[in-house]
């Protein structure tokens, strides 16, 4: 028998388990296909590079991970007054009223969107 | 050698060449279809020079038994299957906190040193390995497979590790192999960080490898240039690396700058280090621990709680998470004893690394409870492959015997 077998049950075994990974998450959707889901949109609006701040849900610290996972190779800070455009996400009880507090701080809404948990708003000072 | 470890060892120290070429051309700006040739020739070049061999070692010669091809399959196959089932659709937490993340910057030629200016929850000094080998295939696929190219990757270092070491010990103690085999199907956490598309596996078989390819210097020379190149991997696969890459190259200094082997040593790890240093020369943040160090870190060395929470926590990721090695390890010194022999020089490395790993948490500049429970764990899965094979070579007998050139003998 030929030695170089294992090399293609090794072969095999990765062929295998790469159709059997594919099948599994087909179809699975988890909280980072949610947050990439959510923020499609900002993609006409930011463009790639841009640096933009983040307002987070307190206590949320991952969402801050899996935005700036969408949004890569974009620079997206924690750091909320940093940069003029700001990424805001809050809590879809909170939706109303992030929406006044934005237009009390004369902060312009460039794009916005919701699904059954958070509202997400990119705002800018400057006129659209 | 035997030819399937020269074929694993091949396609490892391929994907090594290609993570470093495709970031040597992200520096230099060029298009993907560069990378893409260049890599092409090197690993036909390196498939020219590893594969081909005439082994002197007699076991080379055996054929593979039957017994030992189902051994093997069925070890794959328990494998692979665990692997699906712990393998999450992004990864682990840091997977798509820091090495997928890197992966995205680094697949845009334009906007990759972006990627510098994340410095909150963020580790841009790692060294880029992972995050270059899966842009690569990224661009290449024009990023139509993106959430199946790091689970490739994965599932490659995952059984990739197992079968080095079983096919290294199969026709000398098939016993020995498969035991080496099983103890990593069964181990439930080696195979979901194996899936978690971190780098940590990666750093695994790199020293691995090195450590294989040593044994096997004075078959053909060729393999100083491959285990100094996989040491260079180490390196740049993760800051760790640096260190592991240190201990092993102190304890085989006299072969690795031997005047006959001294060029090729340069050789091997020429490209990963080269890699390394550029990308440290254009990273503008210092590494987090490294920057930390200061007198008041140094005289942590002298905190007593330290040592005992570091102490704790190992013996309770030993008794989590590896849960025969304890066992293994006392039969593995009981052998040393009865042989009247100090332990393998492999194993030495093994543990020095183990030492110098634990000694980092002396110096953080983090709680020390923190660092521990979120990396310990981890840099054991690291040394896990290597400390496999360096049981394996003392029980496999006639193979310690043979290779071991270095152990001390007691007196």
């Amino acid at each position: 028998m030929k030695d170089g077998i294992i090399p293609i049950l090794l072969l095999i075994s990765v062929i295998v388990a790469t159709v059997m990974f594919s099948n599994k998450i087909n179809g699975k959707t988890d909280d980072v296909d949610k947050m990439e889901k959510a923020l499609a949109g900002t993609h006409n609006f930011i463009a790639p590079g841009s640096n933009i701040s983040f307002q987070n849900v307190p206590n949320k610290n991952e969402l801050h991970f899996w935005a700036r996972l969408a949004l890569a190779p974009s620079y997206l800070t924690n750091k909320a007054d940093r940069f003029d455009t700001v990424l805001t996400i809050c809590n879809t009880d909170k939706c109303d009223s992030i929406k006044m507090l934005l237009k009390t701080n004369n902060r312009n809404t460039l794009w916005q969107n919701n699904d059954d948990q958070y509202c997400y708003f990119l705002t800018t000072s400057h006129l659209p | 050698m035997e030819l399937s470890n020269r074929y694993i060892l091949f396609v490892l120290a391929s994907l090594g060449a290609i993570s470093c070429i495709y970031f040597l051309c992200l520096l230099a700006a060029l298009p993907i279809a560069v990378p893409a040739v260049i890599s092409a020739a090197t690993c036909y070049f390196l498939y020219r020079w590893m594969v081909p061999d005439n082994s002197p070692d007699i076991y080379v010669k055996k054929r593979t038994s039957w017994l030992a091809l189902s051994a093997f399959t069925i070890g794959l196959a328990m494998i692979a299957q665990n692997a699906i089932n712990a393998a999450e659709k992004h990864g682990g937490w840091d997977a798509w906190a820091i090495w997928n993340l890197h992966s995205h910057f680094v697949q845009s030629p334009v906007h990759w040193k972006v990627m510098f200016r994340n410095v909150e929850n963020d580790h841009p000094d790692y060294p880029l390995f992972l995050p270059a080998l899966n842009a690569f295939w990224g661009r290449l696929t024009i990023d139509k497979f993106s959430l199946m190219i790091p689970f490739i990757m994965s599932i490659i270092v995952t059984v990739a590790a197992p079968a080095l070491v079983f096919v290294e010990f199969m026709k000398r103690n098939l016993l020995i192999a498969s035991l080496a085999l099983f103890l990593f199907a069964y181990n439930a956490f080696y195979i979901s960080c194996g899936t978690s598309q971190y780098a940590d596996p990666w750093l695994g078989i790199f020293f691995l490898a090195a450590m294989v390819c040593m044994d096997h210097v004075k078959e053909n020379k060729k393999y100083i240039a491959f285990s100094a190149a996989f040491l260079g991997c180490c390196i740049w696969t993760k800051n760790e690396g640096a260190i592991l890459a240190a201990i092993f190259i102190l304890f085989y200094a006299n072969r690795f700058f031997a005047r006959k082997y001294i060029k090729l040593t340069v050789a091997g790890i020429a490209l990963p280090l080269a890699c390394f240093i550029l990308f440290k020369s254009i990273v503008p943040n210092s590494n987090d621990l490294v920057s930390g160090l200061n007198g008041h870190t140094f005289n942590q060395i002298f905190e007593k709680e330290r040592y005992m929470i570091i102490y704790e926590n190992f013996f309770r990721n030993l008794k989590e998470h590896y849960p025969y090695f304890k066992g293994i390890f006392i039969t593995y010194m009981l052998l040393c004893f009865l042989r009247r022999k100090w332990p393998d020089k492999q194993m030495a490395v093994v543990i020095t690394c183990l030492i110098a790993y634990n000694a980092i948490y002396l110096l953080t500049k983090y709680s020390v409870e923190w660092h521990v429970i979120t990396s310990q764990d981890r840099l054991m899965v690291q040394l896990m492959p290597a400390m496999v094979y360096a049981f394996a070579l003392n029980f496999a007998g006639d193979g310690g015997q043979q290779r071991n050139q270095f152990s001390f003998k007691v007196m």
